[in-house]
């Protein structure tokens, strides 16, 4: 079938296929327009995750909204009269811009030590540093000690002062949210009628364009605030942060670094198929089906309305990758005939080429593709995606490099095949010669990188710190670092304790007294009917476990910030001459108190009406100790410990628990997925080789590049974090493709004679050039990477070119060693 | 400002005893004068303030019914020994709130208003504090025992939160994990 395609469609009319492939690849390319990038945090988040649906609650129920902090760092003294003036200066334009609700900095929040006064004059009149006689010193100290700003206003050394700014709550973007999962829902559990099907798809769109109608207001917001900034920056340094600017920053960071690094990498790629082919022909074939697979790939992505998150940004690099791959094993084999029989027809040449390299390629891109199939596995839409984009991607390659590279040829005249200099092509060779004589030393490297890779990997710990993707020299870090060692953190984490409803009412039976008092009993009812008034709500049990839970958060040394009812507790101590609040003070505060303080110190912490309690915190992103996964078990387990669950039941919730979500679910698949894919593989090694000896020696072989680059990663303290996880999935892509190709040359050299020495020595000098030029391309390629700033774009450069050395060693070395010495294949007679 | 209501409460009804009911506004108003004229007295060291200000409340706060109905329902389980420890305790501690809010005084005006009869043996009063920048509410809650047909407060409520709901609420909490015995000791 396949001869008969090639015999008299693309062999006969090259040119045609070619204009007609070409030109609809272009006219599709128009959906490239279409192609989105979602660059928010909410795509690092897991679909089905309970946590988010608890967050987006908390954040509802306790009015909370998202804030963006700005650290304010003036030339003179913070109190002094010109940055006073430069502050509020910039407040009011801040204030100005669409989405800003409003901005708290030292101007405007209430003073309420300087001096102390009673409360009813705290509630009559509120101080700020605008407000008349206002003694500066105190204020000073107000700053530095109050319980409310100390840490997180204004840093130990009075020099950084936050700006906070309040962003406008979308509640339109909830109700559509809500609207679209209640439907989602309904359609799991039981079918959805007509009607209501057709509303799904409206609100489902509406969401969408509401989404990003909201994203682009997002981005217009973030970029307005930097150039407000930059008006000032001959009175100031300044600083954005915040999670949602840093993960927005982060992308247009790697935005940046795929554009940079990816067109660097292109011309590299050009200039080593150049020294290492000597033809232009071989430059411009692969640079043209690249090309032309990354705009198939991408206005697919843009007509299926896909979108490229952070983690999907760098599928472009591997679909190079195994493009590449693809052509450069269909040239080295073009080019081995060529050698081989100078005088056959250009159209024979090709027409072998294609068939002898149809079966291996097909199966090195079918094992890829089960490789990325299994990402699908992840709960992460990006890494579903992902999948989804490199298993389309790569299958569009495979197409496209077998139409146009024999159509092009076809074109073309035959030239004199390339005389590779002994130079260029000695490390086949070199193998060929260290497997023929080799005794042990083979066992024992591969012995010493198993315990490499398993010391290695037991290592490997899981996180994602936003802070660490840039070099410590750079500015961004050194403004995120401020923010976030001197301005209270930067991961928003709320611990929220639901209390229980239980009651001690008891009923009259155990009453140990035999007359029923009617006066007694007319009390209780009379008191019981407005037990429930809110205002009674603040019991002394309660203050205690909110003091408690507090100061156990305080104490511990990666959070940051914590704010809750308990710092109004203590302002108000501190208001009290010293002397604890107690229940009845705090009713009286909460009947006297007017709906805008309500707003600021009870809402975002008390929730009365579900019996809950919100701790707010920010984690120090940059502790070096933070083990996330590890602090949140523990706050949970030591809360536990601390509370009688009977009282209350604790919960997390906020970003630094839905990453944390994303990031364990995200290393459970990769261990389910890497155990996945070695089962998808076995049986396809199986199909294709029909031998179980064989496919346990090419499963071995490819098993030791995967562990290497895990322990790599171990060894060299590269979390496991969005931007590495894919490499696994390269490690097994590229590993498995070499290993097939390899394996399927040696089956038809070993038919010759027979004879595994000699039959490993062609193989090896043979396809061993292929497999040995891919990967100089690649790691000379993406060498280029290790130079960028940032630091998952430096491990994916690095770590790429650790799979395609291990994977190549592995294929030229201790592949045929295994061969030769476990004789997998029969003998033709 | 809630500690200045709290420490009003108490002294619009300093030294009173048991009263008929013609006689509860009269009276109430007659002995806050006399209490505003102790707190006012520089003479009297704070001791001494504070032993004649208990005294005065004594006889018009029925101690015993009010940490009756703090305990709610729970109160019938007791033993009569730990009742009368129980009592003896939730007075203690009122009275030394109640000395705790009064060392706040700070020249405030009390005014006497109405007397409402809710019911035969319900009567409240309201009464009004005035400081500088502010008037507050605060009613007494009378009841009348059947043994002495006499008057006794038995709550306050001040800007609409009662002392003894708020105990109530309280106790009633703390008793969810934990004894009557380990409340007294609280206490």
């Amino acid at each position: 079938m396949l001869y008969t395609f090639y015999q008299k469609l693309i062999l006969k009319y090259p040119l045609s296929v070619l204009i007609i492939l070409v030109s609809s690849i272009l006219i599709f390319g128009i959906n490239v327009l279409k192609l989105e990038i979602d660059a928010s945090a909410e795509t690092l988040l897991l679909n089905d995750d309970k946590d988010l649906a608890f967050s987006r609650t908390v954040a509802k129920r306790f009015q909370t909204n998202d804030v963006l902090i700005l650290a304010y760092k003036p030339k003179q003294d913070l109190l002094s009269p010109k940055s006073l003036q430069t502050l509020t200066r910039i407040t009011k334009d801040l204030e100005k811009l669409p989405r800003v609700e409003s901005v708290d900095s030292l101007i405007n929040v209430p003073l309420f030590f300087s001096p102390v006064r009673e409360m009813d004059d705290l509630i009559n009149e509120t101080r700020t540093l605008k407000s008349p006689d206002i003694n500066l010193s105190m204020v000073k100290h107000e700053f530095l000690t109050s319980p409310l700003y100390k840490d997180s206003l204004v840093n130990k050394e009075f020099t950084i002062s936050s700006i906070i700014i309040h962003l406008y709550q979308d509640p339109e973007y909830f109700t559509l949210l809500e609207k679209r999962n209640h439907l989602l829902d309904k359609e799991k559990s039981a079918s959805l009628t007509k009607a209501e099907k057709q509303t799904l798809h409206d609100v489902t769109e509406a969401f969408k364009a509401h989404r990003d109608a909201q994203r682009d207001i997002d981005n217009q917001n973030i970029k307005a605030i930097r150039s407000l900034i930059s008006k000032y920056h001959n009175e100031a340094t300044f600083f954005l942060g915040g999670v949602q600017m840093i993960s927005n920053d982060i992308v247009g960071f790697i935005k940046n670094d795929l554009l940079i690094y990816g067109s660097t990498l292109i011309l590299l790629i050009i200039l080593v198929l150049g020294i290492v082919f000597k033809k232009a022909r071989w430059v411009m074939l692969p640079i043209l089906i690249c090309t032309l697979s990354v705009i198939a790939i991408t206005s697919s992505l843009g007509y299926f309305e896909w979108e490229i998150t952070v983690i999907s940004s760098n599928f472009i690099a591997l679909q190079l990758i195994i493009t590449i791959s693809i052509v450069l094993h269909l040239i080295v084999r073009y080019e081995e005939l060529l050698t081989l029989y100078p005088h056959a027809s250009s159209k024979r040449l090709i027409l072998v080429t294609m068939l002898t390299k149809a079966t291996p390629t097909f199966f090195a891109i079918l094992t890829t593709i089960a490789g990325f199939s299994t990402l699908l596995y992840s709960h992460i839409y990006p890494v579903i995606n992902l999948g989804w984009m490199m298993s389309a991607g790569i299958s569009m390659s495979l197409i496209i490099a077998f139409i146009v590279f024999p159509a092009v040829l076809m074109l073309l005249k035959k030239t004199p095949p390339v005389k590779q200099k002994k130079s260029m092509a000695f490390i086949p060779s070199l193998t060929a010669k260290i497997v023929l004589h080799d005794k042990k030393a083979i066992y024992i490297v591969t012995f010493l990188s198993i315990v490499f890779s398993v010391t290695g990997a037991s290592q490997l710990i899981v996180e994602n710190s936003f802070i660490n993707y840039f070099k410590k020299d750079t500015e961004i870090y050194k403004g995120m670092s401020i923010i976030d060692r001197e301005l209270g953190g930067t991961t928003p984490l709320d611990i929220i304790l639901t209390l229980s409803d239980k009651n001690s009412t008891f009923s009259s039976t155990a009453a140990t007294q035999e007359n029923t008092d009617e006066e007694a009993d007319s009390f209780e009812d009379e008191f019981s009917a407005v037990e429930d008034q809110e205002q009674y709500w603040f019991t002394n049990e309660k203050i205690k476990i909110i003091k408690k839970v507090h100061d156990y958060l305080t104490h511990l040394a990666q959070v940051g910030e914590v704010q809750s009812f308990a710092t109004l507790l203590d302002t108000g101590k501190i208001l009290n001459k010293n002397k604890d609040l107690d229940s009845i003070d705090l009713a009286l505060i909460y009947k006297k108190l007017p709906q805008k303080y309500r707003d600021v110190i009870l809402t975002p912490y008390v929730n009365i009406e579900h019996n809950q309690l919100r701790f707010s915190t920010r984690i120090i992103d940059s502790n070096e100790g933070l083990r996330r996964d590890a602090l949140l078990k523990k706050i949970k387990d030591d809360l536990t410990q601390l509370i009688d669950p009977d009282v209350a039941t604790v919960q997390l919730s906020n970003l630094m628990v839905l990453y944390n979500n994303m990031l364990q679910s995200l290393f459970h698949s990769q261990i389910t997925m890497v155990g996945l894919v070695l089962l998808i593989v076995f049986l396809m090694f199986l199909v294709l080789f029909r031998s179980l000896k064989l496919t346990l020696i090419a499963l071995i072989v490819n098993i030791i590049p995967i562990a290497l680059v895990f322990g790599f990663m171990g060894w060299l303290h590269i979390p496991l974090d969005i931007m590495t996880i894919t490499i696994a999935a390269i490690a097994m892509g590229i590993g498995i493709d070499d290993t097939i190709h390899y394996i399927h040359r040696f089956q038809i050299e070993f038919e010759k004679d027979n004879r595994y020495y000699f039959t490993m020595h062609r193989t090896s000098t043979s396809i061993g050039n292929a497999l040995y030029f891919t990967t100089l391309v690649i790691v000379i390629g993406f060498s280029i990477l290790t130079l960028s700033n940032l630091i998952p774009t430096i491990y994916f450069g690095l770590l790429t070119m650790v799979v395609m050395v291990a994977a190549l060693t592995s294929d030229l070395i201790l592949l045929p060693k295994l061969l030769i010495h476990f004789k997998p294949f029969k003998r033709v007679k | 400002m809630l500690k200045k209501v709290i420490l009003l409460l108490f002294l619009s009804v300093l030294s009173l005893y048991a009263l008929e009911e013609q006689n509860i506004q009269k009276v109430t108003d007659t002995k806050v004068r006399e209490v505003l004229n102790i707190l006012k007295d520089k003479s009297l060291s704070q001791k001494q303030k504070d032993e004649m200000n208990v005294r005065i409340i004594d006889n018009i706060f029925d101690f015993d019914i009010m940490a009756q109905i703090s305990l709610g329902k729970r109160w019938k389980t007791l033993s009569k020994d730990e009742q009368r420890r129980f009592s003896k305790a939730f007075e203690k501690k009122i009275k030394h709130s109640y000395l705790d809010k009064l060392r706040l005084y700070n020249n405030e005006k009390v005014i006497i208003k109405d007397l409402e009869k809710i019911k035969s043996n319900r009567i409240t009063l309201e009464t009004q504090v005035i400081g500088l920048d502010d008037t507050y509410k605060v009613i007494y809650l009378f009841y009348k025992k059947r043994q002495t047909d006499q008057w006794y407060i038995y709550d306050v409520e001040l800007v609409g939160v009662s002392i003894i709901q708020t105990y109530r609420k309280q106790f009633a909490e703390f008793l969810t994990t934990k004894t009557v015995k380990e409340l007294i000791e609280s206490l």
